[in-house]
C-alpha cells in the first residue's frame, strides 16, 4: 500500500489517497479511509498541535467526513472553550494552528457596487480588521460545540445518571428500612445573572443580557472502599478528613431566559432523579420549583445561609451607623452585627434547635434596635427565612456533613462559569448551542479533557461509528425574521412551552 | 421532448400527471343514469401532452338518435366494442397515482364527467377514486386573466386562439381541452403560482373527485337501486301529495295529513319536506305533527324514517313556540336536551336501500348529521351580538363564554361547536380577521372539532409553510377526523381536501425537487445526500414543541 496522490483540491487541506496493490494478485484499486488523513507533504512532518513529528503516512486524520479540521485541533479547541474562551478566538486559533487558508471575497467599495440611476447601497459600518476577522471566523468553533460536545457530554451524563438512580434505588431501601442514610444524595443549586455590555450606551457601561445561567452541583462523597484502606499511621487526621470530605461538582448548567419557577423546574427535571437534600439559593423562583416538584417526596430543602448573610448585609445598604472598618481595616458592617452573623454557622449552637434559631433573630433584632438601624427590611427577611430554615434544622443535624451553604457551588460557578460570561454576555443567542457550550464546562468539571489524545479518540470513534458522518451542521439555528431578530435565550414563551410538553406546567 | 423553460412552471408541473378526460353519452330510456358511448383520456407531464387513450363503449342500450347528431355515434357505430365493464379497469389505471406523482383529473365542465364516470364505475362494482380535480370551466380561467365568451370548451379555445378539429368526438374533445389546460397552467406560472397546491386551493369547492356531486340524470347505480321505495312510490302514495295542508286545517284534516307524513316516513318519501314547506298551516301546528312522527320514530328505532322526518322538521324550527318570555335560545336549547340525545343513539341511516333517508340517498348531508348546524344558529342568533359573549380569547375571560357553559351542562358539543364556527365565519365575512383567527385558536384549544373550523385554523398553521407548520396542521386534520364519528356533513369532505393539500406539501417539503426531468417528464427528485450513509439526526433539547 502505497501514497497516491491527493485530493481535495478546493477544500482548505489537501487529502492523502493511497493505492492498494493485494498480494493476492488482484487488481490494485486507490482507497481513501472513512475520515481521511491529511496530506504530509515532504519538510512539514510535524503535528500541527503537539509539534511531534509524524511520518508521511501519518497525517492527522480529520475529525469527520466533510470536516476540514482534525480530530486533535478539534479536542484542543473545544478544551479552549470549556474554559472560557470565546469562539472566535478559538476559530482565529484554529485556522493559524492547521495552517489553512480562508478564501475571502475582496471588501466592495459602495462607489464600485451601485449601478448608474440605483439607489446607493447601505453604508457599511467601520469596523476594525480584528473584529471582520472574528465576524468571519466565529462559527468554526461554533460548529465544533454543536457537532462534537454530545459526543463528550452524552456518555458522561448517561454514566452520572446512573450512578445516580443506583444510589436512589439503595437509598430508598435504606430509607424503608427506616435506616439512617449513609451518603445522601445532595444537590446544590444557584443562579447567575448574566451581564453584558450596552451596544446602546457608548460609555461602555454593561447590562442584564437578558438571560440567566442556572446551575446544579452535585455532592460527590468518596467511595467507602477508598475511606477503608486510608492508614492513620501514614496519613494525618487532617489529612484523612481532608480526602474523606465530600467534594463539589458542577452536574448542570443551564442557559435559561429566566430564574423564574419554570426555568428552574426544567432544570430540575433534567437532573432525573430525587435527591435526599437541596441546598437552594432561597431564590423565589427557585422554592416555587422545589415546592412543586418534591411537593409529595421526603426532599429537605436547606436555604443557604450564605445567601442569608448577604441578604442581611444588603438591608444595611447604605444605612448610616451600619458600616465600619474591621480589625484589618476592610470595609465591614459594625462590631456587634458583624459578630453577630459570624454566627450563621454549624459551630456556633445557633442551628442547634427551633428555639436557638429563634432567638439568633430576636438578638440580632435587639442589637439592631440598639444601634438605633432601622428593621423593617430585616423583619421582612426573618419572615421569609426563619421558617424554612427551622424546617431543614432537623435534617442538618441528622446529616453533619452536609453542607449549609452553596459556598462549594460559589466557587465552582467563580472558577468554570464565570469565564464564559466575562464580556460576552451579549454573545450569547442561541439556548441550544449555549448549553451544548455549557455541557463542556460540565464535562471539564468532570476531567473529560484531562486528556486531549482521548477525547479526540472518543471523537474519530463516534465518526467511525457512522462512517465517518457527524450531525449536519447549524441545524439549530435560530430563526432569522426579516428586518428584526431572535434570540431563543431570550425567549420565556419556549421556556413555557417545553415546560408545558413536558407536563410540568399546565 | 421540448420542456418548460420557465423555473415557476416547471415547479408548477413537478410531480404532477394531468389527466384530461372526455366523455360522450347517451340517455338511458328508463330515465336511469347516462350511458357513456365514447370515452377519451389524455395524459400531460412537465406542461406537455404524452399519451392518449380513447374508445368506444357499447352502452347497452339503444343510442337516443338526438344524442346521436351531437356526437355522431350510432348504434352502427358500438356493434363489437367492449362495454364499460371492459373498460373500466383501464380507466382506474389510468387515473391511478404511481411513482410519486400526483394524478390530477382535468375536464372542461369536471362535474359532469366525474359524475358519469362515477356512476358508469357504480354499475359495474367499481369506485371512482378520490383525486384532485382541475375544471377547465371553473374558476381557473378567471384566476388567471381569461374571460371566455361562454362557458363552452368552444369559447374557451377561441378566447385562448386554439381550434377544435372535431368538436364532440371525445379525443379531440380531451385534446382540445388538455391544450387550453396548459395554456392556462402557464399563465397561471407566468402570475405567479409555482405550486399546483396554491393554484388548486384557490378553485372554489370542487376540488377533489368526491366533492363532485353526482348530477340528477347521472345517478349511480347504487343510488339508483337504492332509491328504489321512492321512485317505486305507489300511485295512491303519490296522489296524496297533490293533497296541501289549508291555512286552518280541520282536526280530520289534519290527523289526515299527519298519517300521509308517517307513510311518508316510512316509504322514506324524497317528496315529505316538500310537503311540509308547501303547507299553509301555523308552523306550530305542523311541528306539534311533525314532533309527535319524530317520537314514533325514535320509539321504534327507525333510523332512516327519523332521518326523513327531520329533514323536514329543520326548517320550520326557527319557528318554535316559545313559553312565555322565553327566548330563542333558551327554547331550542330546551329542544336540544329533549331530543338530541334521542337522535344521537340512533346513529347513522343503514347501507341497504330501505334503511336509507333520502338525503343519504342522494349522497347529500343526513338530517341527522345536519341538526345540530341548525340548532346551533338558532341557539347563537345574531353572530354580531354573540360574539363578545360566545368565548373569551384573552384576559380573565379567555376559555370562558357562552360555549364554555353549554359544553359544561352538556350541550351537544357539535351544537355548541357549530355555533362557534358561525361566530368565526362572521368575523371573517366582516373583515375581522384578527379576530376570527384569535377565536379560532382558542376554540380548537378548547376542544371544538368543528370540520370547517378545523380546516380552516390547519389553513392557517400551514401557510408558514414549514416541515413542523405542516405536520402541526396535518395533525389538526387528523384530530378534527377523530371527532368524525361517520358524519355525512360537507365539511368534512372540505377538511379532507385540506388535509391532502397539507400532506402534499409536506410530502414535497421531504422529497426536494431537482428542478430536472426524466424522459416522460417526471420531476426528477434531488439525489439523497449519501444514500447509502443516511444522515445523522439529533434530537435538539430547547426545540419548540
Amino acid at each position: 500500500m502505497v501514497r497516491h496522490g491527493r485530493y481535495g483540491k478546493h477544500t482548505a487541506k489537501r487529502r492523502q489517497r493511497y493505492l492498494c496493490r493485494p498480494l493476492d494478485g488482484s487488481p490494485a484499486h486507490t482507497f481513501t479511509p472513512p475520515l481521511p488523513r491529511d496530506h504530509v507533504p515532504s519538510g512539514h512532518e510535524q503535528c500541527e498541535v503537539c509539534e511531534e513529528l509524524v511520518g508521511t503516512h501519518h497525517g492527522q486524520a480529520a475529525v469527520a467526513r466533510r470536516h476540514t479540521w482534525s480530530a486533535r485541533l478539534v479536542a484542543h479547541g473545544l478544551d479552549k472553550l470549556s474554559s472560557g474562551d470565546t469562539y472566535a478566538n478559538v476559530s482565529n486559533w484554529a485556522i493559524r494552528a492547521a495552517g489553512v487558508t480562508r478564501s475571502r471575497r475582496k471588501a466592495q467599495t459602495t462607489k464600485a457596487r451601485t449601478a448608474p440611476g440605483a439607489k446607493p447601497t447601505k453604508k457599511v459600518k467601520n469596523v476594525s480588521a480584528a473584529t471582520r476577522r472574528d465576524r468571519a471566523a466565529w462559527h468554526i468553533a461554533a460548529d465544533w460545540v454543536e457537532a462534537f460536545s454530545p459526543v463528550l457530554y452524552g456518555p458522561l451524563d448517561e454514566r452520572l445518571r446512573a450512578e445516580a438512580l443506583a444510589e436512589r434505588t439503595r437509598l430508598d431501601a435504606l430509607r424503608r428500612a427506616r435506616r439512617r442514610l449513609d451518603r445522601p444524595q445532595v444537590v446544590l443549586i444557584d443562579d447567575v445573572p448574566v451581564w453584558g455590555r450596552d451596544p446602546e450606551d457608548k460609555s461602555g457601561r454593561t447590562r442584564q443580557a437578558g438571560f440567566a445561567v442556572l446551575v446544579v452541583a452535585e455532592l460527590y462523597w468518596p467511595d467507602p472502599a477508598t475511606l477503608a484502606t486510608l492508614d492513620p499511621e501514614v496519613l494525618d487526621a487532617s489529612q484523612i478528613e481532608d480526602v474523606s470530605r465530600p467534594v463539589t461538582r458542577l452536574r448542570l448548567v443551564r442557559a435559561m431566559p429566566n430564574v423564574q419557577a419554570t426555568s428552574w423546574l426544567l432544570v430540575l427535571d433534567e437532573l432525573g432523579y430525587t435527591p435526599d437534600v437541596v441546598v437552594s439559593d432561597g431564590g423565589t423562583g427557585a422554592d416555587l420549583a422545589l415546592r412543586t416538584l418534591y411537593a409529595n417526596t421526603p426532599t429537605t430543602v436547606i436555604p443557604s445561609l450564605w445567601h442569608l448573610n448577604q441578604t442581611i448585609q444588603r438591608a444595611f445598604d447604605k444605612v448610616p451607623g451600619a458600616w465600619g472598618l474591621d480589625d484589618s481595616g476592610q470595609h465591614d458592617l459594625v462590631q456587634p452585627l458583624r459578630d453577630h452573623l459570624r454566627k450563621l454557622s454549624r459551630s456556633s449552637g445557633v442551628l442547634r434547635n427551633s428555639q436557638s434559631w429563634a432567638s439568633w433573630w430576636d438578638d440580632l433584632l435587639g442589637i439592631v434596635t440598639e444601634l438605633r438601624l432601622p428593621v423593617e427590611k430585616l423583619r421582612k427577611s426573618r419572615a421569609k427565612w426563619e421558617a424554612p430554615v427551622a424546617a431543614s434544622l432537623s435534617a442538618m443535624r441528622r446529616y453533619p456533613r452536609i453542607p449549609v451553604s452553596t459556598g462549594g457551588l460559589e466557587t465552582l460557578i467563580a472558577r468554570r462559569v464565570q469565564p464564559l460570561l466575562g464580556r460576552r454576555g451579549n454573545a450569547f443567542a442561541n439556548i441550544e448551542r449555549t448549553n451544548l457550550l455549557f455541557d463542556l464546562v460540565v464535562a471539564r468539571d468532570h476531567g473529560v479533557f484531562t486528556n486531549l489524545n482521548d477525547v479526540a479518540r472518543t471523537l474519530r470513534a463516534d465518526a467511525e461509528s457512522a462512517d465517518g458522518w457527524t450531525v449536519p451542521l447549524r441545524t439549530i439555528s435560530d430563526p432569522r425574521p426579516n428586518k428584526s431578530s431572535y434570540s431563543s435565550l431570550r425567549d420565556a414563551v419556549l421556556i413555557d412551552d417545553l415546560a408545558r410538553s413536558r407536563g410540568l406546567i399546565s | 421532448m421540448s420542456l418548460p423553460a420557465d423555473p415557476k412552471l416547471v415547479s408548477l408541473w413537478a410531480g404532477l400527471r394531468l389527466v384530461v378526460i372526455d366523455t360522450e353519452t347517451t340517455p338511458s330510456p328508463d330515465g336511469g343514469p347516462l350511458r357513456t358511448v365514447s370515452l377519451a383520456a389524455v395524459t400531460c407531464r412537465g406542461g406537455v401532452m404524452r399519451g392518449t387513450w380513447h374508445t368506444l363503449v357499447d352502452p347497452d342500450v339503444p343510442i337516443a338518435p338526438a344524442a346521436s347528431r351531437i356526437h355522431g355515434i350510432t348504434d352502427e357505430l358500438v356493434v363489437g366494442e367492449p362495454r364499460f365493464s371492459a373498460v373500466a379497469q383501464q380507466v382506474l389505471s389510468v387515473l391511478e397515482e404511481r411513482d410519486d406523482e400526483r394524478t390530477v383529473l382535468c375536464a372542461h365542465n369536471a362535474s359532469f364527467d366525474v359524475a358519469v364516470l362515477r356512476a358508469e364505475l357504480a354499475r359495474v362494482g367499481l369506485d371512482l377514486p378520490d383525486v384532485a380535480l382541475l375544471d377547465t370551466m371553473g374558476a381557473l380561467p378567471a384566476l388567471v386573466g381569461v374571460r371566455p365568451a361562454s362557458k363552452s370548451l368552444e369559447g374557451l379555445l377561441n378566447v385562448l386562439g386554439l381550434t377544435n378539429p372535431q368538436p364532440h368526438q371525445a379525443l379531440a374533445d380531451a385534446q382540445s381541452c388538455a391544450q387550453a389546460a396548459l395554456l392556462l397552467l402557464e399563465r397561471a406560472a407566468a402570475a405567479g403560482f409555482d405550486d399546483f397546491d396554491t393554484l388548486h386551493a384557490q378553485l372554489g369547492r370542487r376540488t377533489h373527485t368526491h366533492a363532485v356531486k353526482p348530477n340528477r340524470r347521472a345517478f349511480d347505480a347504487a343510488s339508483a337501486s337504492a332509491s328504489a321505495p321512492a321512485s317505486n312510490l305507489s300511485a295512491t302514495h303519490l296522489e296524496g301529495h297533490s293533497s296541501l295542508l289549508g291555512r286552518r286545517p280541520s282536526r280530520p284534516q289534519l290527523w289526515a295529513w299527519s298519517e300521509q307524513v308517517r307513510e311518508c316516513a316510512t316509504l322514506r318519501c324524497e317528496h315529505l319536506t316538500g310537503r311540509v314547506s308547501e303547507a299553509q298551516a301555523p308552523a306550530r301546528v305542523l311541528l306539534a305533527e311533525l314532533h309527535e312522527v319524530l317520537d314514533e320514530r325514535i320509539s321504534v328505532s327507525d333510523t332512516a324514517g327519523t332521518a326523513t322526518v327531520l329533514a323536514a322538521l329543520l326548517p320550520l324550527l326557527d319557528q318554535m313556540e316559545r313559553r312565555g318570555s322565553q327566548s330563542r335560545r333558551t327554547a331550542t336549547l330546551r329542544w336540544e336536551k329533549s331530543w338530541g340525545p334521542r337522535l344521537s343513539a340512533l346513529g347513522r341511516c343503514g347501507e341497504d336501500a330501505q334503511s336509507r333517508c333520502p338525503a343519504c340517498r342522494a349522497q347529500e348531508t343526513c338530517a341527522l348529521d345536519a341538526w345540530p348546524e341548525v340548532v346551533g344558529a338558532i341557539a347563537l342568533g345574531d353572530p354580531e351580538a354573540a360574539a363578545g359573549t360566545l368565548l373569551g380569547v384573552s384576559g380573565a375571560r379567555k376559555g370562558k363564554g357562552t360555549y364554555a357553559t353549554w359544553r359544561a351542562s352538556g350541550v351537544d358539543a357539535r351544537v355548541a361547536d357549530a355555533a362557534l364556527w358561525r361566530v368565526v365565519e362572521h368575523q371573517k365575512r366582516t373583515g375581522h380577521d384578527d379576530r376570527a383567527v384569535a377565536l379560532e385558536r382558542q376554540a380548537w384549544a378548547s376542544g371544538c372539532r368543528h370540520p370547517d373550523l378545523a380546516s380552516d385554523y390547519a389553513g392557517r398553521i400551514a401557510v408558514a409553510g414549514k416541515k413542523r407548520d405542516l405536520t402541526r396542521a396535518l395533525k389538526v386534520c387528523d384530530d378534527a377526523f377523530a371527532a368524525r364519528a361517520g358524519s355525512t356533513l360537507e365539511g368534512w369532505t372540505r377538511l379532507l381536501s385540506r388535509r391532502q393539500q397539507v400532506a402534499g406539501r409536506l410530502q414535497r417539503l421531504n422529497v426536494r425537487a431537482s428542478g430536472a426531468f426524466d424522459e416522460d417528464g417526471n420531476a426528477i427528485p434531488a439525489r439523497a445526500h449519501t444514500p447509502q450513509n443516511p444522515r445523522r439526526t439529533r434530537v435538539p433539547r430547547f426545540a419548540r414543541p
